[in-house]
């Protein structure tokens, strides 16, 4: 009798430690299992993701040329052409040139022209800004903020002690960053009710560093609020195709402040 | 003396480990976990009173688990429960009222409170291997976060590990009551895993810390 029931004890250590060791493999499997299958879904997300930049530079690509090539052709065709309308207007010489209607024409036409040809350079400069490509980011930048500056509208102070990292800027982000301050200051302009503007280029190693602020009312909301304004889209996108980051400072009477990271090589 | 020792002190206070985790992330329990929570503290004040009932008036505490077992499943169907729909949750509370008048019926006609509740204590491990399996299972397909990011996932394999390993000894648990060294190994063993299935929990509440809110930087 003894002897049976020592048997059913060590029957029952072997099944209890059978039965452990069942249980944590299956548990061990089971998490490798999913962390695989996660490894697996992780990979194809990002390459997903990558595909989509890809996608969203072609995109952001196509747009620029086609922005270049219509900014050169309202430069060149239709600003020649106006240039050409207005000495016309001044080479045509009537029987009676004194007569008082035919001057106030002329001179109501050539203001007319002098006005289109402003804003056909003004569209031009806008669609593509000829600097960038010519003398680079903080050039194209002070040009746009002396026209602003000129308006009245905003006083914008651009402030640049990273000339070195600026000169070996890749077209493509000089492009890209151009844009993202165009699309800050025309924020600033319309919704902030700001005075200032304050534009900052600093380096550090391997990066570009912008921090933009002005002294406007400022925003409040989430961070998901906030990215839902189609502005702040194409400034999120346009920072994402350049492997750039940014982080938001705002709050209600507090302006608006945003630094920008951009690699560089 | 060893033995008397771990079992008797040890093993019951390592239950203090998961009740203070639950305890310091109270606000980020689900009511899941609560349940947990509460069937833990009911573990550990049944514990005691199995203790002092044989330590220190020398009583039988067979009865203890006759209790104890119904309301055990109660608490861990219940828990269970919470990861399911409506329809399935009233079908698993059904279940939980089934067990109960099971445990009655074997008490009254098949183990007396004169002996281990074997019948009881095995059908109960068995059912919760089952929901074990069945989580893990459902789990698996969540491709969302890593598995150790789950705090449920701590607590189930906290309760498989403990009804999975301890099912044999369940079976034969009426020969557990005599006094001889091959009880007290076996007895040790379960102790340990208890104490596992302890630190597991422990692990479980501890995962379910209050979300931080996201800053507006990327």
């Amino acid at each position: 009798m003894q002897g049976t029931t020592d048997n059913i004890y060590v029957q029952m250590i072997l099944g209890m430690s059978g039965a452990l060791i069942l249980v944590v493999s299956f548990i061990l499997f089971s998490i490798r299992n999913q962390n695989r299958l996660l490894r697996q879904r992780q990979q194809f997300q990002q390459a997903e993701i990558a595909h989509q930049k890809e996608l969203l530079g072609a995109v952001i690509q196509s747009q620029e040329a086609e922005r270049k090539r219509i900014g050169q052709d309202l430069h060149d065709d239709v600003g020649t052409t106006l240039s050409g309308l207005r000495m016309l207007i001044e080479m045509f010489k009537p029987v009676d040139d004194k007569n008082q209607q035919y001057l106030n024409f002329v001179k109501s036409s050539k203001l007319t022209i002098d006005k289109i040809v402003k804003d056909v350079r003004h569209i031009s400069h806008n669609l593509s800004p000829a600097t960038l490509g010519y003398y680079g980011l903080a050039a194209a930048i002070n040009e746009h903020s002396d026209i602003i500056n000129q308006s009245g509208k905003l006083t914008i102070n651009v402030e640049n002690d990273a000339d070195a990292v600026l000169e070996n800027l890749p077209l493509a982000s000089a492009t890209a960053l151009y844009r993202v301050l165009e699309e800050l200051l025309n924020n600033t302009i319309k919704h902030s009710g700001a005075s200032k503007a304050d534009i900052q280029f600093n380096s550090a190693p391997g990066k570009l560093l912008i921090a933009y602020q002005d002294n406007g009312k400022g925003l409040s909301g989430s961070s998901s609020q906030l990215k839902k304004g189609m502005g702040m889209q194409n400034i999120e996108s346009r920072l994402l195709n350049i492997n750039a980051t940014y982080d938001i400072t705002t709050k209600p009477g507090e302006g608006f402040h945003i630094q920008i990271n951009c690699p560089v090589i | 003396m060893l033995f008397f020792i771990y079992t008797t002190f040890i093993v019951p206070a390592t239950v203090l480990i998961p009740i203070a985790y639950a305890f310091i992330n109270y606000r980020g329990l689900t009511r899941a976990f609560k349940i947990i929570l509460a069937f833990i503290i009911f573990s550990a004040v049944m514990n005691t009173i199995a203790s002092v009932m044989a330590r220190g008036y020398h009583m039988r505490t067979t009865g203890i688990y006759h209790i104890y077992t119904p309301f055990e499943f109660g608490f861990i169907t219940a828990f269970f429960s919470e990861f399911y729909n409506k329809r399935i949750r009233n079908i698993l509370y059904g279940l939980i009222a089934a067990f109960a008048v099971f445990c009655v019926l074997n008490t009254v006609f098949i183990e007396s409170m004169m002996k281990m509740d074997s019948n009881a204590r095995s059908v109960d491990a068995i059912i919760l291997i089952i929901f074990c399996m069945l989580f893990f299972a459902k789990n698996n397909s969540d491709l969302d976060s890593r598995w150790a990011d789950h705090a449920s996932n701590w607590v189930v394999a906290g309760l498989l590990l403990y009804y999975g390993s301890s099912l044999f000894m369940f079976i034969f648990f009426d020969n557990l009551t005599r006094d001889d060294i091959m009880t007290y190994v076996i007895w040790t063993l379960n102790a340990t895993i208890l104490v596992i299935e302890y630190v597991l929990f422990a692990i479980g509440f501890h995962k379910c810390k209050a979300q931080q809110t996201i800053s507006t930087s990327r």
